[in-house]
């Protein structure tokens, strides 16, 4: 079902086709909350949060992007509130994005045999203690594979601080996971 | 420097992978129909309201319409009818308020309950 035709009728009350626009957006949103939270618990909450905006909301959908987009602000917008709410985190402290990581990743025991699942491992575990908006662009960069213009249009930010937290984070996890697993060498060419 | 270039390949390549890869936690298997029952409830509210307001809306016209009929005729002398109205106007406004809570308890808050009801078995 084309975008413009499943929006026409979930406007109309069509349940079907809200069930429809759930499942085929839900991973998208599903994946953003869980990085933008951290917490799991409050993760599948904030989804349903995220879905009741879309449908009390879609009557505002005027058609300038793609239906995932906007959905994707919907769902970065709603997860800044909440993290608002908790006051959990400072939002947009990014000066010192290296600090962010001090302290924050734990190693499994040192018996853990360490091969290619634990050092990917290791990679989300990094991921999950950087700043906010470098998870968030991480996320759907890589994740769900989108554009920059995609990426300015959900997170407001401009392209150029996009590319530029994008390329931040892939050095950070290097440099973080060589200083993490010095003996990274023999893993990485190990053919499994 | 050969063996750097290479080891820092392999680290971007598994940097990718991973970043690549789905998170272990997954949405709940009921997630979207637990959704839809609340959309449901949401519109089932939303459709309650807007008849009761509609409803109200008929009403409050038809006795408005009624009261200028009956104010009409006598605009010089005033009608008695009105003026025993004004004389007791607390009693008025008590059976109004009444007939109101009446109306909405049948028109939205029974109606809600029974849906909600149904919805369940």
């Amino acid at each position: 079902m084309e975008d413009v035709e499943l929006i026409a009728q979930v406007k109309s009350g069509n349940t079907n086709a809200f069930r429809f626009l759930v499942d085929k957006h839900k991973n998208l949103v599903w994946h953003l909350v869980l990085r933008m939270v951290s917490q799991q618990e409050d993760a599948e909450d904030i989804c349903q949060e995220v879905f009741m905006r879309v449908f009390k909301d879609i009557g505002k959908f005027r058609g300038d992007s793609k239906l995932s987009t906007w959905i994707g602000t919907i769902t970065y917008n709603t997860c800044i509130d909440h993290l608002r709410r908790k006051g959990r985190e400072k939002i947009f402290a990014t000066d010192n994005p290296e600090a962010h990581l001090v302290g924050k990743i734990s190693l499994d025991s040192a018996s853990a045999k360490v091969d290619k699942s634990y050092l990917k491992g290791l990679v989300h575990k990094i991921i999950d203690a950087m700043p906010l908006h470098y998870r968030t662009v991480i996320t759907l960069y890589h994740l769900e594979e989108m554009s920059y213009k995609e990426m300015e249009a959900i997170t407001g930010m401009p392209e150029g601080t996009i590319k530029s937290y994008l390329n931040r984070s892939r050095q950070m996890l290097r440099e973080k996971m060589l200083e993490l697993v010095p003996d990274i060498e023999p893993v990485l060419f190990n053919p499994d | 420097m050969n063996a750097d270039r290479k080891e820092q390949d392999q680290i971007e390549s598994l940097i990718s992978e991973a970043l690549g890869s789905e998170p272990d936690f997954r949405l709940s298997p009921g997630f979207t129909d637990r959704l839809v029952r609340k959309v449901e409830r949401h519109i089932a509210i939303r459709e309650i309201f807007t008849e009761f307001a509609v409803k109200i809306v008929v009403v409050t016209g038809i006795l408005a319409i009624l009261l200028l009929c009956l104010f009409l005729p006598f605009l010089r002398d005033g009608n008695p009818f009105l003026i025993l109205l004004a004389q007791n106007k607390s009693l008025v406004l008590s059976v109004a308020l009444v007939a109101f809570f009446i109306f909405f308890t049948d028109q939205v808050l029974l109606r809600y309950v029974f849906r909600k009801q149904a919805s369940h078995t």
